[in-house]
């Protein structure tokens, strides 16, 4: 039985609640799904988020938000955050540099993408560790380009042989020398979005690369409930340069986020929706998706216990939470 | 809040199949070899075509057997510490494997075949194993062939105080494993009560009763003694080659067996027991666990719930030899077959054609059984959970949760699941010791064999079980 508040936030949104019986995985009902909205709409209203960018923040403040510059804290009302995610598309084409290689992300399509951003390697040929170079970089991509199940790739290693202030742009530049599927860009500072912008713009043309930006952007909120400049700034420019952008949360329970699961999907929710709301505000209609690489604090080790139950509990549920919203979702599987 | 079960059939789907199920066992029938038997079936409302000896049932009597199946029943251990309640919503469990010839050695990748010193290690590290809910009797190679079953069950009775899934080569031997049974639990009434083995009545695809077989259950149902009757179809050999029809015949199967036992032993209890398998276009073998027969087994589970009878698949993979390919298919399907709804899930252990058995293999699946369980525990959803003043807390204040009130107070309110030899290390710390998972298995399996004690059985009930064993020799191969 569905409660009618739920019922009736879900039919305000348009939302499908699907009748029970229908096959699955439901990890967590359309029902958990409202209370978890609602929830996470009470956060971002009366706890708020931190956004530390003065843009970001006038953008929120434009848009009706509360902001308090004195402690940077942003207070959402409910009705911003739900006219945002109306408006978000609910299938996202993500372009590759060779157009049959695009991939359709959203509704029942599955998709997988590798591990990214390390920076150490097990060199194959001696069999030890060390830092990742730029040519890692490049065979590295010339592998996963030939893996089918792979449809989007994100750079494995980091070119840690470069610059840290140019580095994210070497990597760019060898996986787009290697790959013709969609690659991620995960650039830490916003003034490197248009940088890349003119490396796609080199490899194609402006006008093509303009159609078709085969790069897409993640950016991840701090936890908990913090939109730092490295996530709001890269968040803004990404959108405006027409880059897909997905919003990410890595919130550890017991450590950046409660120990109690639903408590941290509540919290992973209320961060994603923040960054989503933010580029929602900046360009409506954005290609933008919910992505989740949050799981439980493992206790013996200080460590991300990734792979366990809990995440496999966590990233279900908030899986579920991207369907109810009814827009494209990542989330990490182990 | 315990996961609600993931389906693959609509209501629709599972309607069509059921339908299909009746329309076999009314007009194609099976094959009961077994003359007494048939009259029985006959008696009870069955269609029986003596000459050919095949049996239909009608629609009522299969739903009548459905009905009237025990929904639930106790299989019991030595001690009742051990016991677990078998039924539809009873928490699931996983065994360990039944019936391997060989034993497999991950550390030294070598095989040998198996003895009954491997029996007796099995039942005590089954014994010793948290998460392993019961064991089966192997197929040691040092024992007499003929008396093999017998001397396997003798030696894991005294062993293990876990419950066994006696596996019996014919009817005249099951009689002496009755004994055995019996000796243990100490009456027939104890026994029929808290049984401590359960049998095994095979049916041979498609849909053929042999009369031993029938013996068998009717020896079971004397005793009241649970009995499975594994449902073993191969995609595109002995089963038809689509998904489906796979489903369609192994349901039709699992449905006539209830039937069956319900026409000539009633009351007796079962599972909805199957173990789907594909053939090797390449090799003409056996595969045991590919995306397709993960598919066809997840329908099954939903049909087996769908009868309120306890679903018993073959829930780990059992076709590999090497390590990496067995915890990758247990990785793949255990998890999905337990959310599905899975009661029994086998087979721990269990690998190389599902003829071999790796005593590492069993710790390595009590620990991936372990993760299952956490993961079928769910996340506790009461008001408190949601942890709004947590957040808000945090947020505003001191930004890090491990010192909060909050979660101090709901640390052990929710599992935290902590892992065993698949420990998942940082780098930092495995690289300073890299040791393998199956080095790991092994030190495990020697801690268990060195300092896990298995209280022995009373000496007058090992004196009468050797006494059986001895009996048993002198007549069936004095025979």
């Amino acid at each position: 039985m569905i409660p009618a508040a739920a019922a009736d936030t879900a039919e305000k949104h348009n939302i499908d609640l699907k009748p029970p019986g229908v096959p699955g995985l439901k990890v967590i009902s359309d029902a958990d799904c409202a209370k978890i909205h609602e929830a996470s709409l009470e956060v971002l209203n009366t706890t708020g988020i931190v956004v530390t960018s003065p843009r970001a923040q006038s953008v929120f403040a434009d848009h009706g938000a509360i902001v308090d510059r004195s402690t940077s804290r942003v207070r959402l009302p409910p009705d911003l955050v739900e006219k945002a995610l109306a408006g978000m598309p609910s299938t996202i084409r993500i372009p590759g540099r060779d157009p049959s290689r695009d991939y359709i992300m959203g509704q029942n399509r599955l998709g997988f993408v590798n591990f990214g951003s390390t920076v150490y390697l097990n060199d194959l040929y001696t069999g030890q560790r060390r830092d990742a170079l730029k040519e890692d970089v490049a065979q590295a991509t010339r592998v996963m380009d030939t893996l089918d199940s792979l449809k989007i790739l994100i750079s494995m290693l980091n070119a840690t042989d470069k610059s840290p202030l140019t580095e994210s742009l070497h990597t760019l530049a060898a996986m787009l020398a290697n790959t013709t599927k969609p690659v991620e860009a995960i650039p830490p500072t916003a003034d490197l979005i248009p940088k890349m912008a003119r490396i796609g713009e080199a490899a194609v043309g402006k006008d093509t690369f303009r159609k078709r930006p085969f790069f897409f952007t993640g950016v991840c909120v701090v936890s908990p409930l913090q939109l730092v400049d490295e996530c709001s700034e890269v968040l803004m420019a990404a959108v405006e340069h027409g880059f897909t952008t997905s919003v990410l949360s890595m919130c550890l329970a017991g450590g950046t986020s409660p120990i109690h699961l639903a408590g941290t999907v509540v919290q992973h929710n209320a961060e994603v929706l923040s960054g989503l709301t933010l580029g929602q505000l900046v360009k409506p209609g954005a290609p933008m998706f919910y992505s989740s690489s949050t799981t439980a604090l493992d206790m013996r080790f200080g460590a991300a216990a990734v792979g366990s139950p809990e995440g496999a509990l966590l990233n279900a549920a908030l899986a579920k939470m991207g369907r109810y919203y009814h827009i494209p979702v990542r989330v990490s599987g182990g | 809040m315990a996961l609600p079960p993931y389906q693959v059939l609509n209501q629709s789907q599972l309607r069509t199949i059921h339908a299909h199920t009746l329309d076999i066992l009314a007009n194609t029938g099976i094959a009961v070899q077994h003359k007494a038997a048939l009259e029985m079936l006959a008696e009870a409302g069955a269609r029986v075509n003596f000459q050919r000896r095949r049996v239909f049932f009608p629609p009522a009597l299969v739903e009548q057997a459905l009905k009237n199946i025990p929904r639930e029943f106790v299989c019991a251990g030595r001690e009742p510490v051990f016991d677990f309640r078998v039924a539809v919503d009873a928490p699931p469990v996983c065994r360990c494997t039944g019936g391997a010839v060989n034993h497999v050695d991950f550390v030294t990748n070598q095989r040998h075949p198996l003895t009954l010193a491997d029996c007796r290690d099995i039942a005590h590290i089954v014994d010793g194993l948290e998460n392993t809910a019961f064991t089966a009797t192997q197929t040691p190679s040092d024992a007499a062939l003929p008396v093999y079953d017998i001397q396997a069950l003798k030696t894991m009775l005294t062993s293990g105080r876990k419950h066994i899934w006696a596996l019996a080569d014919s009817a005249e031997n099951l009689t002496y494993q009755l004994e055995m049974m019996l000796a243990v639990a100490g009456s027939s009434k104890a026994l029929a009560k808290r049984p401590i083995c359960h049998g095994i009545v095979t049916l041979l695809e498609p849909f053929i009763f042999p009369h031993d077989e029938i013996e068998r259950l009717l020896l079971y149902g004397r005793y009241r003694i649970p009995v499975k009757v594994p449902v073993v179809p191969m995609m595109g050999a002995n089963a038809p080659a689509t998904i489906a029809g796979t489903m369609v015949q192994a349901n039709a199967e699992a449905v006539a067996a209830v039937a069956l036992i319900h026409c000539l032993c009633p009351g007796t209890p079962t599972w909805y027991y199957f173990f789907v398998q594909a053939m090797n276009k390449r090799t003409g073998g056996s595969i045991f666990m590919s995306p397709e027969i993960v598919i066809c087994s997840l329908a099954l589970i939903q049909m087996a719930r769908h009868y309120r009878l306890p679903a018993a698949p073959s829930s780990f993979e059992t076709t590999g030899a090497r390590l990496e390919d067995v915890v990758f298919g247990n990785g793949m399907s255990v998890n999905l077959f337990a959310l599905a709804g899975a009661f029994e899930n086998a087979s721990t252990g269990c690998v190389d054609m599902s003829l071999g058995i790796s005593k590492q293999g069993l710790v390595i699946g009590d620990d991936i059984w372990r993760h299952t369980r956490r993961l079928l525990e769910g996340f506790v959803d009461e008001k408190d959970a949601f942890a709004l003043d947590a957040i808000k807390r945090v947020s505003i204040g001191s930004n890090e949760y491990l010192s909060d009130d909050h979660t101090l107070r709901f640390l052990r309110r929710e599992a935290q699941f902590v892992p065993g030899v698949i420990a998942n290390r940082p780098g930092a710390e495995w690289y300073s010791d890299p040791k393998s998972l199956a080095r790991e298995a092994r030190e495990r399996v020697a801690d268990l064999l060195e300092n896990h004690m298995v209280p022995p059985l009373d000496a007058a009930v090992r004196k009468e079980l050797d006494s059986i064993e001895q009996t048993a020799k002198q007549q069936i191969l004095n025979a």
